[in-house]
């Protein structure tokens, strides 16, 4: 299996967790915003000339569904992120390293998700 | 003027340990012609802020005026009546009555509130024209595409004189071009004057809208700032 390409915002959600104080569903929020009112403008475009234009057309939608992709993502850590914190109901459930198998550690190591 | 105003609006469901507090101090003001949509995750309040808002369901606290009444102070016939006169709804299973064709369907909401039966029809087939389906008016519900059938939803949410149009995931079921041709006529509503609040966990749908309302365990956390022209995103650099 080959590596994810680095992702500047993973690796900023994934740093925004190691720091001290940092409240990391606010980090994923900004970017949310910032992402949702990028959508907003590149739909106003769509809106306005998308329908005549087939090839605009064509590539505000690749553009919104990239873009959409990103905010799924950032919905998804923010659920797993919000789960995390939660006190789990099971004793038994644990959030550390250990016990995994050594290819999951390779991985790990690989994508920069140290536990 | 706010067609929806809602000020420190809060849910509570449950006492004692069992409380939840589905909404906590919710400010929302809806201008006539604004269209905006309300993102969250399960359980953050916002099928709950569509509920109060569209007088379905009563606050625990707060105030909510839907053109300009005061909804806590009316009757629950003048509630009632409010509702068929001003307040349009779209749910993602379009609720369209089976036994009613597309035109029977939008016109029942004005022949409820007391229209004559003739005018109503009337006024339904121009909706439904408006709306690029005067050729479906004749098919009842099941004779209709998936897509279809929440136009006809939405014919019947602004028919008349409907000034607050409010949608739960209307294009939940839809594919992406049905869902953006649904989008299409809700925006094309509001530039003809209606007010609309989308509830909505697609960002893409939620794109369309003036502004972007946050929620997250009940409270309104965070909102996007008006739309600026086009040329901004020549100037922007990557989106992350």
């Amino acid at each position: 299996m080959s590596s994810p390409p680095r992702d500047e915002l993973v690796m900023k959600v994934l740093v925004a967790l190691r720091v001290p104080g940092t409240d990391t569903r606010d980090v994923i929020q900004v970017h949310r915003r910032y992402l949702v009112g990028l959508m907003q403008q590149w739909t106003r475009i769509k809106e306005a000339e998308a329908e005549s234009d087939i090839g605009l057309g064509l590539v505000v939608d690749a553009e919104l569904f990239r873009l959409d992709a990103v905010v799924r993502w950032l919905d998804a850590a923010d659920g797993r992120i919000k789960r995390g914190a939660e006190p789990s109901a099971d004793p038994q459930a644990t959030t550390t390293t250990t016990g995994t198998t050594p290819a999951v550690a390779k991985v790990r190591r690989r994508i920069g998700a140290r536990g | 003027m706010s067609v929806l105003e809602m000020r420190r609006v809060s849910r509570t469901y449950g006492l004692g340990a069992a409380e939840v507090h589905a909404l906590r101090d919710i400010d929302l003001m809806v201008e006539a012609g604004a269209m905006v949509a309300v993102m969250g995750p399960s359980g953050s309040g916002k099928s709950t802020l569509l509920t109060i808002a569209g007088s379905l369901e009563e606050p625990s606290g707060g105030e909510v005026r839907v053109c300009g009444q005061d909804l806590t102070k009316l009757s629950r016939n003048a509630r009632a009546r409010l509702r068929r006169r001003s307040i349009g709804y779209v749910f993602q299973d379009f609720n369209l009555l089976p036994g009613l064709t597309a035109a029977e369907n939008v016109a029942l909401p004005l022949e409820l509130d007391g229209v004559p039966a003739r005018k109503a029809r009337v006024a339904g087939l121009q909706t439904l024209e408006e709306l690029g389906l005067a050729d479906r008016a004749a098919s009842f519900p099941d004779q209709l595409s998936g897509g279809e059938r929440q136009r006809v939803a939405i014919a019947r949410a602004v028919v008349g004189e409907r000034q607050l149009l409010l949608a739960d995931e209307p294009s939940g079921a839809l594919d992406s071009v049905n869902g953006e041709a649904v989008m299409r006529l809700i925006h094309a509503a509001c530039k003809r004057g209606v007010a609309a609040v989308v509830v909505t966990h697609d960002a893409q749908l939620a794109s369309w809208a003036d502004r972007v309302v946050f929620l997250r365990d009940g409270r309104v956390t965070d909102h996007t700032l008006p739309v600026p022209g086009p040329e901004s995103l020549l100037t922007q650099g990557p989106s992350q």
